[in-house]
């Protein structure tokens, strides 16, 4: 029987613009298999981030309960969830978000080092070379090209071993050769090491990589999604 | 073509802007108001604090003058002084005499003193606490400190009241009623009765004599060149017995003070150039998305530049002008504070504002103001848009990863500190100096402070003397310090140590050697009623008529002498009295000819007196010209020896002066002990304090004021900028890192790890002004230490002033960015923050 590794029940997010209520997600359902690479896809402004967002730990839902890797997130606190996301949570944002100040290496072992474990530096070494990172070890960020950016969020969220990687359109910054680079990388990354990937993509193309592929619009998941 | 002046379009933004950023601006406003008021506080503060050096040296002198004149002076003399063009003033004082005795007292020391017009009502007037009553006028009349009358016993007396007094002078003894026709104090303890210049003139007593007859000068400018002193030295004809002394500020000093002064200014204008400069970068690189921006839309680099540098014109006329017109306000409110401090009477200082400061804080905090913010205009008018758009606000000046040892918090809070290492060594100096002037400030006052300029001999506590040893006759001498009083001194709890001095009259009969020399060169040093060539005949007639005396010191005492002789003597010799050590004012004479060398080796034959047939006789091995073994009369030198060899040749030899060293320093209980003690016993009418530490220090506490609170006064004026440095870096350092914190957030760094980083950065800003502070500052300390405080004054820092000092720098420097994340952290949620920062 396959392993539910994310289970987000009857999520909402309401946010109040001035006299308005804007739904950002309004009652999805969402799960995702363990080593499952699943891609969200929908327009600007249909939740898909949000979403990600939620399953993260990254913000609180207005509704309804998420689980990740049979974790309810939402009795955790502020401090807890900040441990859950180091721990369960590997991160790859379209703006890379790397510590800048941090060479490529220490900015993938970051979340173990704040983590306060040993890096096993033989992992550590098969990711980067996996994602072809060698000789870039020992640069600083605003040194790197986009997808070498990119390259390095991967390894980053993948050297955690994570219970999930959550990509949040990770090619949305890259050329269309350096998108499906990063793309091949990660999902080879995400088989050798047996991630569970979810992907958030506005392009077709890109979504059409993953196992499973989930469309949003207007807060509610319209297709792709699995009976719990 | 014609150009197209576009002026009035980047000024109508220039407005705009000013009026849409409002917050910015006022912090802008804010800062430079500061500046401008604190640079010109700073400006008129020190300028009090300078005037106010002086009128401490003053009052300590007792006069206002530049230069005095002793050893008497002729009028030929004075004429050359009152014909120099440089001189202002040129007054004159002489003794005329001096008390001997009052009914209620018989050993009196209290000083008859003529001073002219120009001495009590120029050059002495500043130096006065009050005064009541005139200047004496008739010859009867005299002037008078209540210590003068105390000492007399007339205590109670005042104005208008008369008393009997026996006094002398140069020709006799005598007895007369005097009415008091004034009184004055100052901040000296003085014991002197002035008297009028009718009764100098009756005296008989002469302005040329030694000892007699000052000079005192003023010049029209406290600055005198060495080549003008030695002009004057050499126009006056000095005789031997003459000396012009300068009391004034030296080149040296006064050149000393100005670095100072100029000093303190320009650490000033460094630390508000460096918050200026901050700001407006922080300013300019926090808006490079809008530079970018308006680059986009069609402004020129020329045109950004114009309209950042329109804005900055604005935001500096106004904070400039604002913070001038506070200062001025506050000055006159915080000058009278600081005089009051300084223990002058307010209104004896104008309030030091001059148009000299309101123009040159003008000028300074313009150019800061320009200088802050050239660059960054420079800076805004070089964005390109596209670089605008894809701006991250952290400079990437490290290429290559260098260690990844030690604690992770650490390494990243040392990561950012090295950043931008321009903007840290900014906030590093800007603090480090402010520390540094702290530490200057507090060791230069803590130097100037009466407990450690006060020192005498063997940093003693207090010297009690027997009076009646001063007297020629020996029947007059009382033994007033008997073995009773001695034991119940002893007894004194808060007493570490008594070195009892005892003395006994002596004949050393007269010889050619080294004897001779001594009697011919202190007869050449001064004028004695008979002249060098009938003295000889007398004294080897009758050589009772020249006695001598004898002095035994203790060990401790013998070891304090001996380091101080130029050729040491072998101490077990002279416990055994086997030598001694030859006292003679010629030996510390400038103008003497004779020298210790010269006498050294020779033996001298003395008797006690009476005894002519027990004769003694010692090698002498040493000799000095400290007075202060010169207590006692008499014209031939002094013999100093071992105090158990004294006692093993004399039964009962006097006590002549008791000098006490208190188990804890300036121990008033103790010393309210030992005057109880003194005012007990038979004698306590002969006894007086040749010197008190206690007392020395109050007089220079109160010549000085509170030095310190001024000195701590600036040193927090300069701290606050300094804290406002860091604070504007630091706050400034969060907001850019604003989505770099976050993003640590999101990958899984705690608020407890975040605000431990933050604090290790702080403490890294700390420790970075520390250091500028024990390299630079303490270098810096020491060069003004040595050039501005006592030689016998040790460089010591004062180590819990200055401990607090870098505490307090270091939970300021930890607390701010953990305060800033905080404020930054209730913006929103991590992806909140970071969609926001982006």
């Amino acid at each position: 029987m396959d392993t539910w590794i994310v289970q987000a029940k009857s999520l909402k997010k309401y946010y109040r613009m001035g006299k308005n209520i804007v739904k950002a997600l309004n009652g999805v359902d969402f799960c995702v298999k363990e080593r499952e690479f699943v891609s969200i896809i929908g327009k600007s402004g249909s939740g898909k981030s949000t979403l990600l967002h939620m399953v993260g730990g990254l913000d609180t839902p207005t509704e309804g309960e998420v689980f990740v890797d049979g974790k309810n997130l939402a009795g955790l606190s502020k401090e807890q969830l900040t441990v859950f996301r180091r721990r369960k949570v590997g991160f790859i944002f379209q703006n890379y978000n790397l510590v800048p100040d941090l060479d490529v290496y220490e900015n993938i072992v970051l979340p173990v080092e704040l983590d306060g474990k040993r890096v096993d530096r033989e992992f550590t070494e098969e990711v980067i070379r996996l994602l072809k990172l060698q000789e870039k070890k020992e640069a600083l960020p605003g040194m790197l090209s986009g997808g070498q950016q990119q390259r390095v969020a991967i390894a980053r969220a993948v050297v955690s071993k994570p219970a999930i990687i959550l990509a949040d359109e990770p090619t949305g910054n890259l050329d269309t050769a350096s998108s499906h680079d990063v793309m091949g990388l990660l999902k080879m990354a995400a088989r050798q090491f047996q991630q569970t990937v979810v992907l958030i993509t506005h392009d077709n193309d890109i979504a059409q990589l993953a196992d499973r592929i989930v469309h949003i619009e207007d807060g509610v998941i319209v297709n792709g999604q699995e009976e719990i | 073509m014609l150009r197209n002046n576009n002026n009035a379009v980047v000024d109508r933004m220039a407005r705009h802007s000013l009026r849409s950023n409002k917050g910015r601006n006022c912090i802008l406003v804010l800062a430079v108001f500061l500046s401008a008021f604190l640079l010109f506080t700073v400006l008129t503060v020190g300028k009090t604090w300078f005037e106010m050096q002086g009128i401490a040296e003053m009052r300590l002198r007792g006069l206002d003058s530049d230069a005095y004149l002793y050893g008497g002076f002729t009028q030929g003399q004075r004429k050359v002084f009152e014909e120099d063009s440089d001189i202002s003033a040129v007054a004159a004082s002489a003794i005329a005499g001096w008390a001997v005795k009052t009914e209620a007292d018989d050993t009196v020391d209290v000083t008859f003193l003529w001073e002219d017009d120009t001495y009590f009502n120029e050059l002495a007037k500043p130096a006065r606490n009050w005064v009541k009553g005139n200047y004496p006028k008739k010859e009867n009349e005299v002037m008078v400190t209540k210590a003068a009358l105390e000492a007399c016993g007339f205590g109670k007396l005042g104005i208008g009241d008369t008393f009997k007094i026996t006094y002398a002078d140069d020709y006799g003894e005598y007895t007369k009623e005097f009415t008091i026709s004034g009184i004055w104090e100052e901040y000296r303890n003085r014991r002197e009765f002035l008297v009028s210049k009718a009764f100098w003139e009756q005296s008989k007593m002469r302005l040329e004599d030694y000892g007699r007859g000052f000079l005192h000068l003023k010049f029209k400018s406290a600055f005198i060149t060495d080549k003008k002193k030695e002009a004057l030295q050499e126009s006056l004809q000095l005789n031997k017995r003459q000396k012009l002394v300068f009391t004034g500020i030296e080149a040296r000093s006064l050149l000393l003070l100005f670095a100072g002064m100029a000093g303190l200014i320009l650490v000033t204008c460094l630390v508000a150039f460096l918050l200026v400069y901050n700001i407006m970068y922080l300013s300019v690189s926090g808006n490079t998305r809008y530079y970018g921006l308006l680059g986009t839309i069609g402004m020129t680099g020329r045109q950004v530049d114009r309209f950042v540098k329109r804005q900055m014109f604005t935001i500096g006329a106004v904070g400039i002008g604002s913070g001038i017109v506070f200062g001025i306000l506050t000055s006159f409110a915080l000058v009278p504070v600081i005089v009051r401090n300084l223990g002058v009477k307010e209104g004896d200082i104008p309030v030091a504002i001059n148009p000299g400061s309101i123009l040159l804080c003008i000028l300074v905090t313009g150019i800061t103001v320009y200088l802050g913010s050239k660059k960054p205009a420079r800076l805004a008018a070089g964005i390109s848009p596209i670089e605008a758009l894809g701006y991250q606000p952290v400079a990437m000046s490290r290429k290559t990863h260098r260690f990844r040892k030690g604690n992770l918090l650490w390494r990243m809070a040392a990561e950012q500190f090295g950043m931008d290492k321009k903007k840290t060594a900014m906030a590093v100096g800007a603090l480090g100096i402010c520390l540094s002037f702290f530490l200057c400030a507090v060791t230069l006052v803590e130097g100037q402070s009466p407990k450690k300029i006060v020192s005498g001999y063997m940093d003693l506590d207090l010297i009690i003397q027997n009076d009646t040893m001063a007297r020629k006759e020996k029947g007059k001498w009382k033994q007033i310090m008997t073995p009773s009083f001695l034991s119940s001194l002893q007894n004194e709890k808060g007493i570490s140590q008594m070195h009892i001095r005892i003395d006994e009259q002596i004949v050393i009969p007269w010889e050619n050697g080294w004897l001779e020399d001594c009697m011919e060169e202190l007869y050449g040093l001064f004028e004695f009623e008979k002249g060098y060539k009938d003295m000889k005949k007398e004294y080897q007639r009758y050589p009772e008529k020249y006695c001598s005396f004898i002095e035994g010191l203790d060990l401790l005492e013998f070891r304090e002498l001996n380091e101080t002789l130029e050729t040491p003597v072998k101490e077990e010799e002279f416990l055994s009295g086997k030598v001694c050590i030859l006292y003679d004012y010629i030996f510390g004479a400038e103008r003497s000819k004779v020298t210790a060398g010269q006498v050294i080796g020779q033996t001298a034959s003395y008797y006690l007196y009476g005894q002519e047939q027990k004769e003694f006789q010692m090698e002498i091995a040493g000799a000095t010209g400290d007075s202060y073994y010169g207590m006692v009369f008499g014209q031939p030198p002094k013999i100093l020896v071992s105090d158990s060899f004294l006692k093993s040749i004399v039964k009962e030899p006097y006590v002549s002066r008791i000098g006490i060293l208190y188990n804890e320093e300036y121990d008033e209980k103790t010393e309210d002990a030992i005057k109880n003690l003194m005012e007990n016993s038979e004698g306590n009418r002969d006894f007086s304090y040749d010197y008190s530490k206690i007392e020395e220090a109050k007089q220079v506490e109160a010549s000085q004021g509170n030095m310190m609170g001024v000195g701590m006064g600036l040193a927090a004026v300069l701290g606050f900028i300094g804290m406002m440095n860091y604070l504007n870096t630091s706050v400034g350092n969060i907001q850019n890192r604003k989505v770099s914190l976050s993003v640590l957030e999101s990958i899984g760094m705690t608020g407890r790890q975040l605000k431990k980083m933050l604090v290790y950065e702080g403490l890294l800003f700390a420790a970075g002004s520390a250091a500028v502070t024990i390299t630079a500052g303490l270098a810096v300390t020491y060069c003004l230490h040595k050039a501005v405080s006592y030689n016998y004054v040790p460089f010591e820092i004062p180590v819990l002033p200055v401990i607090a000092a870098f505490c307090i720098v270091g939970a300021i420097c930890a607390i701010i960015p953990v305060a800033a994340y905080w404020k930054m952290e209730r913006e929103g949620t991590v992806i909140e923050r970071v969609r926001n920062g982006k």
